[in-house]
């Protein structure tokens, strides 16, 4: 135990937050605190929750180590929530007992593995598009701070990888985590809404938590089984709280996370990392280049984990400022979005696809060679891609009736009686089957550098 | 390379697929090998699924590129998805109606029963996770006790299979 936990008091410790006003942590939780304080967990200081749109949305500054506290946050309500809830059912309240300080772990842990930009990052780089993998990689690594954290206060870093994975046998815990109503999602559409100033992100996280309970796999064959039950919402008082949170995601996602200026962003930095990758791979980087940065880009991404969790934001913006002043012909086009990236001139532009249907959209994809090269000159950005988890549809139509959906994407609602099984909100709701009838919000768009984006108007135009 | 292109192959190279489970399975093998697929796979309770490939699926069949076909499966009705001369002939004047280098273990996993995939689908996940051995047999018999006794020859499946671009 280092000198944070040794030093908590009785009374614990409690960080000011903007989402959640105050964040405790208790003295039988000291774990939390040293997990804090590791230097895998103090990096995400330095890696910003939304990446490039603060480019769209001033504001939008704050980072992951804030949002793994609100997440830590929302975890400690929801296990406490529960924990009153079933106070009379002994199995129930043992269960979250047992194992109410892994919950906590895997919950603040559960980003720890993000790196900087890591939405075009990981589409950038295959080997990091995993970063759940990568949060993993930081949890089971013997020498990571993260681990002897875990180790020295008796929490098995195993557990936490099978909660994080979801690959534990009790799925009401994985749920807490990550799930259509887990700690995550409800902190960052807040914490996101506050930054941006997007007012529509808003929703009663109170009522909420409220309104937590437990219900069984909607197909469950054994719905007493402990390993079967569900996180659910109260379907006596929590319905109108799940219409409110997707539609809160909806605007969320529409308005952020999808905004058309910062996919433009995203597509501009992403072809600003293949195009480092490709000189990095010939030695061909700007002499005074970082040298971490210089291996980052020469092996695809394939640092070492110890290496991967010294990159951050700063980093990369370091390199690009020596990119930006390179004079040498073969860096021209790293010039040239190095700079336009720092000081924030528009290379590229963004074409709607409308509803462009698969077919025409897989032969535009291959008729766009013809203008120059993917991910340098153009690039797809089809609105199922994202690494934000709430770009996919949730909303259920007639042709979406199938198990597995409804075990994974659906909001669950049931009774609160340990045994009963759940349903999926979209049975209840009006607004959801409304939802579910519509096509989606759009079908994508292609970003083109502006040398070819007339040519690229006039092929979508034809 | 547009992120439809490989389911669409996927069905071209197998002509058809019976059911929703093996379309999710087979597609999270290949990927868990190497091959190009993009979708995002999570564990449930019925192994590892993405949303993804439902809508893709949707997209493609109300672009007749797919047919999703009606079947009894026991007492229950199944899908089956198949390629639409439509859909060949796309990917023929985009020149990509070869066979990729995971055609041939496409075909042979469609040729497995659902619950085989799932087993191996399941065992690659673990694996990825970290467990192995007993460990693994136990973790797999806690979260699937109904494919316990496909364990031993699963295994042997799940490792035999080859790796694409890794």
């Amino acid at each position: 135990m280092n000198e944070s936990s040794g030093r908590i008091s009785a009374r614990g410790k409690v960080f000011r937050d903007p989402v959640h006003g105050l964040i405790r942590i208790e003295s039988e939780d000291a774990v939390l605190l040293d997990l804090i304080d590791t230097p895998e967990f103090q990096r995400l200081r330095r890696i910003r929750q939304l990446g490039v749109s603060c480019l769209t949305y001033p504001g939008a500054e704050h980072s992951r180590f804030q949002h793994s506290l609100g997440v830590l946050n929302f975890a400690q309500r929801i296990l406490a929530a529960l924990e009153h809830r079933y106070r009379h059912e002994s199995q129930a309240a043992q269960l979250i007992r047992d194992h109410a300080h892994t919950v906590k772990c895997a919950a603040l842990l559960h980003d720890v593995g993000h790196g900087p930009f890591s939405h075009m990052i990981e589409r950038a780089f295959g080997v990091l598009s995993d970063h759940e993998q990568r949060t993993v990689d930081v949890v089971m690594a013997p020498d990571s701070g993260v681990n002897q954290a875990l180790r020295a206060h008796g929490v098995d870093p195993e557990a936490v990888r099978d909660l994080i994975k979801k690959a534990s046998p009790h799925r009401l815990l994985v749920d807490i985590v990550s799930s259509q109503l887990d700690a995550d999602r409800m902190d960052y559409i807040l914490r996101d809404a506050l930054a941006t100033g997007v007012k529509y992100g808003a929703f009663d996280s109170e009522w909420l938590l409220g309104s937590l309970c437990i219900g069984s796999e909607p197909q469950s064959d054994n719905p007493g089984d402990p390993t079967q039950w569900r996180l659910c919402l109260d379907e006596r008082r929590g319905l109108h709280s799940a219409e409110q949170l997707i539609v809160a995601r909806l605007h969320m996602s529409l308005q952020v996370y999808y905004h058309r200026a910062t996919r433009g962003w995203e597509a501009h930095l992403l072809c600003l990392f293949k195009q480092a990758a490709e000189l990095a791979r010939d030695s061909r980087l700007p002499g005074a280049t970082p040298e971490l940065v210089t291996r980052f880009f020469a092996s695809d991404g394939g640092l070492s984990l110890a290496e991967s969790l010294l990159l951050d934001e700063a980093s990369l913006i370091c390199a690009m400022q020596v990119w930006a002043g390179s004079s040498a012909e073969e860096h021209r086009d790293l010039a040239e979005l190095s700079s336009a990236f720092l000081y924030r001139k528009k290379l590229y532009l963004g074409h709607e696809l409308g509803g462009m249907k698969s077919g025409q959209a897989m032969r535009l994809a291959h008729d766009l060679h013809q203008f120059g090269k993917e991910n340098r000159d153009w690039l797809l950005d089809p609105s199922e891609f994202s690494s934000y988890k709430d770009f996919d549809s949730i909303f259920a139509t007639s042709r979406h009736k199938e198990a597995g959906r409804s075990s994974t994407a659906a909001l669950l609602l049931s009774s609160g009686t340990l045994g009963e099984v759940s349903r999926p909100v979209e049975q209840d709701s009006a607004i959801f089957q409304t939802l579910g009838k519509s096509r989606g919000p759009t079908s994508g768009r292609v970003y083109s550098h502006r040398r070819i984006s007339e040519k690229v108007r006039q092929l979508l135009a034809g | 390379m547009h992120p439809l292109i490989a389911i669409a192959q996927l069905l071209l190279v197998v002509r058809e697929i019976k059911g929703r489970k093996k379309l999710q399975k087979i597609v999270h093998i290949l990927k868990d090998c190497g091959a190009p697929f993009h979708e995002r796979f999570e564990y449930s309770f019925y192994g590892m699924y993405s949303q993804q490939i439902r809508t893709e699926i949707d997209a493609l069949t109300e672009d007749d590129l797919v047919r999703e076909d009606e079947f009894q499966a026991g007492a229950n009705p199944a899908f089956s998805y198949s390629a639409t001369p439509r859909l060949e002939t796309l990917l023929t004047d985009m020149k990509m109606s070869d066979d990729p280098s995971w055609a041939q273990t496409a075909r042979d996993l469609n040729k497995m029963e659902p619950q085989e995939l799932e087993c191996i689908s399941t065992i690659r996940f673990l694996q990825g996770c970290g467990f192995k051995d007993e460990a693994l047999r136990q973790r797999l018999g806690e979260l699937k006790p109904h494919l316990k006794q496909l364990f031993d020859a699963s295994l042997r499946a799940a490792i035999a299979l080859p790796s694409f671009g890794k």
